[in-house]
């Protein structure tokens, strides 16, 4: 199992190298006008000359991710050219509430889910087609569109909560519920379609094996057999469902802060990719990397533990 | 996946569209996805102005006669951008989809059949595209190459090509280990053609649902790069224009209600689609209607003329157990129909009675074993006659007390060992659990029973297979593991569907030999069936047999093997190779190869 | 030297111009200021007006202070006095000012100030680039050196290049995120949320106490406008500037109030006045015809849905050039643009290419296009990606550009940004002995005669046809009516002190 991790580790160590380069290159490739734009229609052909050389911007390709890098290694990310803070500290501020906003909607996304999908698959039926077609609803509507309708109700209309902006948890937990929880209402229904959809079909696909009946013949009732067993093997891809919505859920957050004005990893890459902010956007290609790699890893093991059969070679 | 075939028609036999047709999902998503893309493709026809032309004198204006859906801020007919739209954005998807899909397919297809190199590349390759942060990728490319609608979609293809990648590597890899794919191999086909002819093939279903979700994605995301100001706004896109409606939201809530609505069914549509070509295409999930007395007379029946042929059995003795008279098994089909897969057929099986059910495979004699057990897979239902056992009417038996029956009175062991073993659970704890629940015994006490039982069975070390899992025994092992389920709460009958089939040959001497010995210990009634007269001749006092859907003879088994009488009996026992026979002789080439 | 008597003559009122109210009424009131944008270096050298102003002006005070209406007072720097030559400024400071961590403010600190924000890369540093030098004279006097008469220099002072920073602070990792000063407020780290929310509570040792409206202020960063529009109507915030107008019928149906000021110009550059790219745009005519071309109504319909005013110069309402009666120099009239063209011998028309990005607004290209049509002239589009755009209109890679830019509220800043011949927005660096000469009137003096020649360049500019404006753009600020606001003429919002509770 320990050999297991640190050959994962070791390849994710390889994997964020190439992604990172991948990243420096393609950012380095546009990077004669980003002076420019972060200085602004004022600047003079002087002031973006010393923007450059301050930034390493008019050395070669190799020679600027070298800096980089070198000082990446030793966790020093450097200060971005357009936000006020390190970018490790950004990052980490800025991470702590993306996750609390993407672990949030996804616990209760799975939740009920988990209830509906389940409900879809052993019934069948009208209940079946109505689980069906409100998850198809979850999945045409845009989540800016649910984002909006839910600040109309609950914030212009009636006060109840919080039309922008955000409080971290441990700053005032009052605020932090009124700022929190359309945002994470949002995100929670739009992945509410997807995850239920295949819940079902795991599920489906579970109760179509074989000894499922051989269990029944055994005088097991349907139900015994249906919650100890098509359950528990419906879990392991079940999770898979749950950690791929993971990784979704992190690109499809950035629209929701951009509409709540939330200060998340998402609304930061938006803002660093387009000002082409190459420290911020390499403190994010990295983190990014980092939690893709950690999350896959996770489920695996996870599966292993569900799986018997899968062995972690 | 289940190894016992639901007599549905082949894909071949029936019109796919008819099937999509007449599911009302599936009609819905068809003529939703069939009218975009019609808007798509004749989108100059269909127009009634130019999507580019301005009006200024008609800005901004609500919807009427002259402008089905308004005009926006420069006086362009909405209704016209929305139909130039669809073009773009189904193109723009299209793009994408096509791009994920070829790169995806191709490269998973190589990998997950050549394996080596390509597996190792491929997997390093969707593994650097699945954790590069998509948003960074697009703009880095946007700055460089432009803002184009159909280089951003392109690129979100690449980024997307690991969705499809994995999907066929993991299935490729699974049919790759498949028997059929050696032997086409031994048989000497080619790699091209094993591929296109049969990895192709049930590769095809999974890459139809993945690209119908896909293609909803890649719509979604389009619009979110819109949203965030990195669309490619000269070209008219459901996403730029549901943007432009967001933005004004305040001023023509209506002008956003047209794309949003428009990109609603789209997306929904082109999943709909998807899954339900998914269904049908792997025959799972029948949707069936509770019978109705009606449907019943309407159904279709095959008949044979000729009564079945009894044997008179005056050695017979002991009492009757399970009588089966004039039992009908039919499966609904799509249109309210049933097709009728046993019918007339009359079998009774004695206390202690070891009785064989001959058939070809599609006889329907393991139909007849699960409506014995009351699991039919869905779709069937018992359409006439009746089944008792000890007295009990199984016809018309409530689910709960049915569930009493089985385990303790009738139990089963299957055809396929492995795949009749939960892989999550350990044997002992799969062979306790229904011997505490049905039997009511404790924790130690129903161990030491399993121990015993697998001992019983001829397990080399019971022990040590009590704590295995499922996959960590052979196969011939898995088998006495589920015999000694079904024996484990002594029931009155077992019914064994093929038990040895799928073992080696010498395997199958040996469970033979353990089903004796435990049908003499215990004095259990064994329904066997099988298509082998070898097995019957083994093991069993009676046989039936069964051709078509019916039982048409039945008797002592001494008297069957002497004298059959209906022509398919004598036709099954004559195929029998006798073994004092002369020997064949040596091969003859055929003249002129 | 008009500005320098109004100051000698407040020279004793401490806190002239400055209607406040007392510290105890203003202590528990609290006002949420909406902006559109986040700091990205809060120290003093990168301090900017317009957008972030506001921010800025909580933690720092600037050595002079401007007024709406213009007029500059006296702030930490109790005077402003020239040499003859103009090319010596002295500054005498106040006494007594402390930082909020306890460092006294002298003219060692005005020094470290000045020079670092000349050396820094902030956006303004090169409003400095005049300074020569700047030096300490005893510890209330400082003595600045320039290189050249730069008649924006004391409005500059006005704004972040006067901004005092606490100097042990300066260049330090700590002050980029969080801002040292003297100014009425001091940031409250613990409840801000970089990036969200800035929290500031009134600086205990402040010397201008009165001028003070507010006892907290709490600055929530909101960069999508529909966001920022249920933010006004949710109540979060008291005030933001709007980036999009669609909402506003909806908003004034609220109850919320809008402030109105012609910031920008919307319009098309016409670079290659001199031919160089070898465009018909070298004939006077042609850029009159296309002046004659434009429906600058229908423009300002469809760009900013009527928001703004039509004109035909680029100086702005609050700028000393600004004539009136040039706002219709050019009437719209086809037949009259046509006998141009067929004058200037392109009666059949011509083909010019222009460089277009989407980002920028997506129905003005069409327009532009539809209007040179009608004349004859084929706009043929580059198209470019945004973060290019810049790069590809100031090489110059096109004979002509579409654009909207800010006027400078400091008239001689405006010129040096658009007029002059090696200015930033003159890509082609035209000029004429004309233009050369008023130019240079206006550099070296002040007063009527200063005004006289802004006044004939702006005329000047508009008859050579140099641009085809649209229109001058609305920029519209909304606020509850809970707050009374004054809005900063050239600024994009209200400066902190004009906000008060109404």
């Amino acid at each position: 199992m320990l050999k297991f991790i640190a050959r994962r580790l070791g390849t994710g160590a390889v994997l964020l190298f190439a992604v990172c380069t991948l990243a420096y290159f393609l950012l380095y490739l546009g990077s004669n006008t980003i002076a420019r734009s972060i200085l602004g229609v004022q600047a003079t052909k002087a002031d973006i000359a010393r923007f450059n050389h301050m930034h390493g911007l008019d050395k070669s390709f190799l020679e600027s991710y070298w800096g980089w890098f070198t000082h990446a290694v030793r966790f020093d990310f450097g200060s971005p050219w357009t936000f006020a803070q390190p970018v490790t500290e950004i990052v980490r501020m800025r991470l702590g509430t993306t996750l609390i906003l993407v672990t949030s909607s996804l616990t209760i996304a799975a939740i009920v889910s988990v209830i509906l999908g389940v409900t879809a698959a052993l019934r069948g039926g009208w209940i079946d087609r109505i689980v069906q077609f409100l998850g198809l609803l979850g999945f045409a509507i845009p989540n800016f569109l649910v984002a909006f309708a839910l600040v109309i109700v609950f914030a212009v209309q009636h006060k109840v909560f919080n039309a922008v902006g955000w409080t971290p948890p441990g700053t005032d937990f009052g605020e932090f519920v009124k700022s929190a929880a359309l945002p994470i209402g949002a995100l929670a229904f739009t992945s509410l379609a997807s995850i239920t959809q295949q819940i079902r079909g795991a599920v489906r696909d579970s109760l179509q094996n074989d000894y499922v009946r051989t269990l029944r013949t055994r005088g097991l009732s349907y139900n015994r057999v249906v919650f100890k067993h098509v359950l528990r093997n419906a879990a392991g891809p079940a999770l898979s469902i749950l950690g791929l919505q993971f990784v979704g859920m992190l690109g499809g957050i950035v629209i929701i802060e951009q509409i709540f004005a939330i200060p998340g990893l998402g609304s930061f890459g938006v803002l660093a990719t387009s000002q082409k902010d190459i420290p911020a956007v390499m403190g994010l290609v990295t983190v990014t990397a980092i939690i893709v790699i950690v999350v896959n890893l996770v489920i695996d093991l996870l599966s292993a533990a569900l799986n018997p059969k899968v062995r972690l070679a | 996946m289940s190894t016992i075939e639901t007599p549905r028609l082949a894909l071949r036999d029936r019109n796919l569209a008819l099937k999509l047709l007449t599911n009302p999902l599936g009609a819905f998503s068809t003529f939703m996805v069939t009218l975009f893309t019609f808007a798509a493709v004749f989108a100059n026809q269909l127009a009634p102005y130019d999507p580019t032309k301005s009006d200024y004198t008609l800005m901004r204006a609500t919807p009427s006669w002259q402008h089905l859906m308004g005009t926006d801020d420069l006086g362009r007919d909405i209704f016209s951008r929305m139909i130039f739209g669809a073009r773009f954005t189904l193109t723009g998807a299209l793009l994408a989809v096509s791009i994920a899909a070829v790169i995806g397919c191709t490269l998973g297809l190589l990998a997950g059949y050549f394996g080596g190199f390509l597996d190792t590349f491929g997997n390093w390759f969707s593994n650097i595209l699945q954790a590069l942060p998509g948003l960074i990728v697009l703009l880095a490319a946007a700055s460089v190459l432009g803002n184009g609608l159909y280089l951003a979609m392109g690129i979100f293809g690449v980024l997307l090509a690991p969705a499809f990648y994995r999907l066929v590597y993991v299935t490729v890899r699974a049919v790759r280990n498949e028997l059929y794919v050696d032997a086409a191999r031994v048989s000497g086909l080619g790699d091209f053609k094993i591929i296109t002819r049969h990895v192709l093939g049930v590769v095809r279903a999974p890459i139809i649902i993945q690209a119908g979700i896909i293609a909803s994605i890649a719509i979604a995301i389009q619009a979110g790069l819109q949203f965030l100001g990195f669309g490619d706004v000269e070209s008219i896109s459901w996403g730029a224009l549901l943007m432009d409606g967001y933005s004004k939201i305040w001023e023509q809530p209506i002008r956003l209600v047209w794309p949003a609505v428009g990109l609603a069914l789209l997306m929904v549509s082109l999943v709909l689609f998807a899954t339900i070509l998914r269904d049908e295409l792997e025959r799972v999930g029948a949707r069936v209607r509770k019978s109705t007395k009606k449907s019943l007379d309407e159904h279709v029946k095959e008949r044979e003329l000729a009564p079945a042929i009894v044997h008179p059995e005056p050695d017979r003795h002991g009492e009757e157990l399970v009588k089966i008279s004039k039992l009908e098994i039919g499966y609904l089909q799509v249109g309210g129909k049933y097709k009728v897969v046993v019918h007339d057929s009359n079998l009774s099986i004695n206390k202690g009675e070891v009785v064989g059910l001959v058939g070809e495979s599609g006889s329907g004699k393991t139909q007849t074993a699960l409506a014995l057990l009351g699991l039919l897979p869905a779709g069937g239902t018992i359409l006439d006659g009746s089944i008792t056992f000890d007295g009990i009417e199984l016809k018309t038996l409530a689910s709960k007390e049915y569930d009493k029956l089985r385990g303790a009175r009738i139990s089963y062991i299957p055809q396929e060992p492995m795949s009749n073993l939960d892989p999550s659970f350990t044997i002992g704890s799969q062979l306790v659990e229904p011997m505490r629940m049905v039997l009511g015994l404790g924790k130690e006490e129903a161990r030491a029973r399993a121990i015993d039982l697998l001992d019983k069975v001829g397990l080399p070390d019971p022990e040590k297979t009590y704590s295995s899992y499922p996959h960590e025994v052979s196969g011939g092992q898995a088998q006495r593991v589920l015999i000694a389920g079904a024996l484990s709460c002594d029931p009155d009958l077992i019914i064994a569907d093929e038990p040895t089939t799928a073992l080696d040959v010498t395997i199958q001497a040996e469970i033979l030999d353990v089903l004796r010995e435990m049908q003499k210990a215990t004095g259990v009634a064994i329904l066997l069936v099988t298509h082998n007269f070898g097995v019957v001749a083994d093991l069993c006092d009676r046989v039936a047999v069964m051709q078509y859907g019916r039982i048409v003879e039945s008797g002592a088994i001494i008297d069957i093997f002497d004298h059959p009488q209906h022509p398919y009996t004598q036709e099954l026992l004559g195929s029998i190779l006798d073994e004092n026979g002369p020997a064949r002789g040596a091969y003859v080439a055929p003249a002129g190869k | 030297m008009k500005k320098l008597l109004a100051m000698s003559a407040a020279l004793a009122i401490a806190a002239t111009g400055f209607v406040g109210v007392s510290s105890a009424q203003a202590a528990g009131t609290t006002l949420t200021y909406g902006v559109i944008a986040d700091v990205t270096n809060w120290e003093a050298s990168h301090g900017e007006h317009g957008n972030r102003a506001p921010l800025y002006q909580a933690a720092y005070d600037e050595l002079l202070y401007q007024q709406p209406n213009g007029t500059i007072v006296p702030n930490l720097a109790l005077s402003a006095t020239y040499n003859k030559a103009q090319t010596v400024l002295t500054l005498q400071l106040r006494k007594g000012v402390k930082f909020s961590n306890g460092e006294a403010f002298t003219s060692a600190a005005v020094v470290k100030n000045l020079l670092a924000y000349k050396n820094g890369d902030g956006v303004g540093a090169s409003l400095a680039s005049s300074v020569k030098s700047v030096k300490a004279k005893g510890p209330l006097t400082v003595v600045i050196t320039l290189s050249d008469v730069d008649p924006a220099f004391v409005q500059n002072l006005t704004g972040p290049m006067g901004m005092q920073q606490a100097p042990k602070t300066i260049g330090t990792a700590a002050a980029k995120s969080t801002p040292v000063g003297a100014g009425p407020y001091v940031m409250d780290t613990a409840n801000s949320v970089p990036g969200s929310s800035y929290v500031f509570k009134s600086n205990p040792t402040y010397w201008n106490k009165k001028a003070r409206h507010y006892g907290t202020v709490i600055f929530k960063v909101i960069t999508d406008n529909t966001a920022a529009v249920n933010a006004l109507k949710s109540g979060q915030v008291d005030c933001i500037n709007l980036m999009d107008f669609s909402s506003i019928p909806s908003l004034t149906a609220a109850g919320i109030k809008i402030e109105t000021q012609q910031l920008d110009w919307s319009g098309i550059t016409l670079v290659d006045k001199a031919g160089r790219m070898g465009s018909p745009l070298k004939d006077v005519r042609i850029r009159q015809a296309i002046n004659y071309a434009l429906d600058r109504n229908a423009l300002l319909q469809i760009r900013a849905n009527g928001n703004g005013v039509p004109t035909s110069q680029v100086f702005a309402s609050y700028s000393k050039g600004y004539d009136k009666s040039l706002n219709n120099y050019y009437p719209y009239d086809l037949a009259k643009a046509k006998q141009l063209m067929k004058d200037a011998g392109y009666e059949k028309g011509f083909t010019v290419s222009m460089p277009m990005v989407s980002a920028l607004g997506a129905t003005i290209w069409t327009a532009i296009k539809d209007q040179l049509g009608a004349i004859g002239i084929t706009v043929d589009y580059s198209d470019v990606p945004f973060n290019n755009y810049f790069t590809s209109i100031l090489t110059p890679k096109f004979p002509l550009y579409w654009m909207q830019l800010e006027r400078n509220s400091n008239d001689w800043a405006f010129l040096k940004f658009l007029l002059v011949r090696d200015a930033i927005w003159n890509p082609s660096g035209y000029g004429t002995a004309q233009s050369d000469a008023l130019i240079n009137t206006i550099q070296h003096s002040s007063g009527a005669v200063q005004v006289k020649a802004l006044k004939a360049l702006n005329k000047y500019v508009v008859q050579q046809a140099w641009f085809a404006p649209f229109f001058a753009s609305d920029m519209k600020f909304a606020h509850k009516s809970s707050v009374k606001v004054k809005l900063q003429g050239g600024n994009a919002v209200p400066y902190l002190f004009n906000i008060s509770p109404a």
